[in-house]
């Protein structure tokens, strides 16, 4: 079994941002057009042995899901034709600009770290609306959509943060994921299981 | 013939035995994805096409170049050369 390991503070700015994200969405939760469609996403750091991935660092690029002619042509081809109109929308989704990929590539290799996937959000939409994406139930498992997208790119470590607020306030759970194979069309995406940092270190020195 | 570095992501080093960095040679891009294939058998692939077209989910940089953007698969591979390959970071929501 793969594990990924984390200290809880290493995801304080994507967990602020997924925050910052979510309430400008319910700021316009009633408006029948989209008007923010919270997207939350980073690069994911760290080292990696058989069994198990220690993340150590988060990183953040440009989307360019809206702006690459390359990633519009995907969604036209493959995307939205097999996923679902929604992702017509060219807030739903995200892809990272390649320029920044190359960037924290080599910033990962300068500090002897490797990139190892992504993480992003998912918002409750059927509880926050907009009313246009009331049909969408989403949690912290991959949709169709996420399953295509790791299947592809392959990153060994994917997570999505599910984000839901109830009585004025908001809850979130962490999932983890592996990628699907890539030559087997049948295969689904593999809960990697998630362990926080409970002590920096596993015996105390005892002092006199 | 350039003798170049390939630089493989994490995405792709189950087809390289979990090799971070490979060598290879050729004097442009396809000829190095040739080798490269020859040598990890399924990597060719994973980078073109059934077309022979550079797949959408990966870039190629040689040393700071875009490949996508210059002469795609016959862009020039120096001698000394280091190949980025990148996979497509990409997600939903």
């Amino acid at each position: 079994m793969t594990v990924a390991l984390m200290d809880w503070w290493m995801l304080t700015d994507f967990i602020d941002e997924t925050i910052c994200q979510y309430r400008l969405s319910l700021k316009t939760r009633d408006l029948d057009t989209a008007q923010h469609l919270p997207r939350s996403w980073g690069l994911l750091l760290g080292r990696f042995t058989a069994d198990a991935f220690r993340v150590q660092e988060v990183q953040f690029g440009t989307n360019v899901r809206e702006t690459s002619p390359l990633v519009l042509q995907e969604f036209e081809d493959v995307i939205v034709p097999c996923f679902g109109s929604a992702y017509a929308n060219g807030g739903r989704g995200f892809w990272c600009d390649s320029e920044d990929v190359l960037r924290i590539t080599r910033h990962a290799e300068s500090k002897g770290l490797e990139v190892l996937g992504s993480i992003h959000s998912h918002p409750d939409w059927h509880h926050i609306d907009p009313a246009h994406e009331r049909g969408q139930r989403l949690s912290q498992e991959p949709t169709p959509m996420d399953e295509y997208l790791y299947r592809n790119t392959g990153w060994p470590l994917n997570l999505i943060c599910y984000v839901e607020s109830r009585d004025n306030e908001i809850f979130h759970t962490l999932g983890g994921w592996s990628a699907p194979s890539y030559v087997d069309a049948e295969a689904r995406a593999q809960p990697i299981t998630i362990r926080y940092t409970l002590a920096r270190r596993a015996l105390k020195e005892r002092t006199l | 013939m350039g003798a170049v570095t390939v630089k493989v992501p994490t995405s792709m080093r189950h087809l390289t035995g979990g090799s971070g960095q490979v060598p290879a040679d050729g004097d442009t891009l396809r000829a190095v994805i040739g080798k490269l294939e020859a040598n990890y058998p399924g990597l060719g692939a994973r980078l073109v096409d059934e077309s022979g077209a550079l797949r959408r989910f990966v870039n190629v940089y040689v040393d700071d170049i875009d490949v996508r953007y210059e002469q795609s698969l016959d862009t020039p591979t120096p001698d000394g050369s280091t190949l980025w390959v990148i996979s497509a970071v990409a997600g939903g929501s």
